[in-house]
């Protein structure tokens, strides 16, 4: 199912820049990942193909 | 200010422009007037940013990673995330695959394993299954987590192989341990008594099929001339029949992409697409021995163009099929079908980590599938006794991004990874020459033809 987002922007950043994703997400202050699908995700052009069609 | 050296940018059109930072993963879509104008560094960009500045532009993009206040910030935050990146990776799951047998009962116009069958060692034996399984207790022993047990070939699933099988199967059954197997789908039904105890384990069985009968079957036959597009038709019906997951590769080039549409009718006639226990994904066939494209292999953009004029015709086989074959794409789809972010990659493949024990009837464990029988690239052995070669790991896991000199100047780096390092050791003869794939191209190809499409999914007019 798609999950469609759309970003509210703060007041003060106008309607500059529209965010599609929230990279906040991705690490913490200490610059520690925490990207939920770090641990899984294949990388391999072979794996890519083949798992994430199940993801 | 100091503009981040990993962003891409693309004019969607006169209105909206497309920007992308490989580095935090941001994907942002930006007026492009206000663009040209920080391009043209008209924003009055100064060195010293105050913290009172209300540049109602500025502010995200310097949150969002386009832009750093100090000239060493983002490669400070390049080399710390590298240092996490590097630790968090350790906990990510290894894979074990076996490969029961280098030999194959077909010919297949592209297959990279050609010369596979001619190792002395062509099938795994029962000594070999028995110090493979001792080696994998011991990784267990020594709280390495398995994520899968995969069978892989030459050809897995051949009568000489089948207690072979079996007993992988049963070792897998018995620690809990996920199955995948890759064959070619020919002889599938004479192993359905051996699936189907272990198929509330098994993730899959790929089997690939690369078109309409007539197109198949003049690129996967047998050694006698006989294609496989009957038998595997049968088998698939079979695995589903038993709900066995089954998921079907469609290896394309230029001399089956205008297929595309007959299959899929094809496989929607039979049911399959609406299958539970079915998938089907498309994959660019490769050479990697090559560093140019021979047809029917193309450059990606080429590729990408045509695939996207088929779709144009039909938009089921988009949502079937997607553009995930292609690298160069697979962030940002992952992130539009509703991903929070994608990690930076700093190494290419699993290969690099050494994520990967492929255990093969030669007696040695590989780490990359596309290496196995070059036993110059083999990181042990298992039998007859184990043993692992410091040097050839050190030759998988001494190249990441920060090692390649080339790719310290390249925006696309932390997308790319620096590309196969097979490629590299058989094209240039070492582990540390990046090999680069299209990234510029296939992004501004697949932008133009589909950036409108994104605007119009976050209602952006």
């Amino acid at each position: 199912m798609v999950n469609v987002v759309i970003k509210t922007l703060k007041k003060d950043w106008g309607e500059k820049l529209k965010s599609i994703n929230d990279t906040k997400k991705l690490w913490n202050k200490d610059k520690k990942f925490k990207a939920a699908n770090f641990n899984t995700s294949p990388m391999c052009c072979w794996f890519w193909c083949i798992i994430f069609g199940w993801g | 200010m100091f503009a981040s050296k990993f962003t891409y940018y693309y004019k969607i059109n006169n209105k909206y422009s497309f920007m992308n930072n490989f580095l935090t993963g941001a994907i942002d879509i930006i007026k492009t007037k206000d663009l040209e104008k920080l391009r043209a560094n008209d924003f009055k960009l100064s060195k010293k940013l105050s913290k009172k500045n209300k540049n109602p532009l500025l502010n995200p993009l310097i949150e969002r990673g386009y832009y750093y206040i100090n000239e060493n910030d983002e490669n400070k935050l390049f080399h710390e995330l590298f240092k996490n990146y590097k630790k968090k990776i350790k906990k990510r799951p290894i894979k074990i695959v076996f490969c029961p047998s280098y030999v194959c009962n077909l010919k297949c116009t592209y297959c990279f394993e050609k010369d596979l069958f001619k190792n002395k060692n062509k099938f795994i034996s029962d000594s070999h299954l028995n110090f493979a399984f001792n080696v994998i207790e011991k990784f267990l022993k020594d709280n390495k987590k398995i994520s899968s047990i995969e069978l892989f070939g030459g050809e897995p699933l051949l009568p000489r192989s089948k207690e072979s099988v079996k007993k992988i199967l049963n070792f897998a059954y018995k620690k809990n341990i996920r199955i995948s197997i890759i064959t070619n789908g020919v002889l599938a039904n004479e192993f359905i008594g051996i699936l189907k105890p272990v198929k509330n384990l098994i993730d899959m069985l790929q089997i690939t099929i690369d078109g309409p009968l007539a197109i198949h079957d003049k690129r996967r036959k047998s050694y006698s001339g006989k294609g496989s597009f009957s038998q595997i038709e049968k088998n698939i019906d079979l695995l589903l029949k038993n709900k066995i997951n089954t998921n079907i590769r469609v290896n394309i080039d230029m001399e089956n992409i205008d297929y595309l549409p007959e299959l899929y009718e094809f496989i929607d006639k039979k049911n399959w697409v609406s299958h539970p226990n079915f998938k089907i994904q498309l994959s660019k066939v490769t050479d990697h021995k090559n560093a140019e494209c021979v047809y029917p292999i193309v450059k990606d953009n080429i590729l990408l163009e045509k695939l996207i004029s088929i779709y144009n015709q039909n938009q089921q086989l988009e949502k079937t099929f997607s553009f995930n074959m292609f690298k160069p794409l697979r962030h940002i789809l992952y992130i539009l079908n509703g991903a929070e972010n994608v990690a930076p990659r700093y190494f290419n493949c699993e290969s690099n980590l050494i994520e990967l024990y492929i255990f093969c009837p030669d007696g040695f464990i590989y780490t990359c599938p596309e290496s196995i029988g070059d036993s110059n690239t083999a990181i042990g052995r298992y039998y007859p006794d184990l043993e692992f070669f410091e040097n050839n790991i050190k030759i998988w896991t001494d190249r990441n991004i920060l090692k390649l000199k080339e790719c310290s100047n390249c925006k696309f780096a932390p997308l790319c990874g620096g590309g196969c390092p097979y490629s590299s050791i058989l094209i240039h003869k070492n582990n540390l020459t990046p090999v680069c794939e299209d990234f510029q191209d296939v992004l501004d190809t697949y932008l133009k033809f589909r950036g409108n499409e994104i605007l119009k999914k976050y209602n952006i007019s």
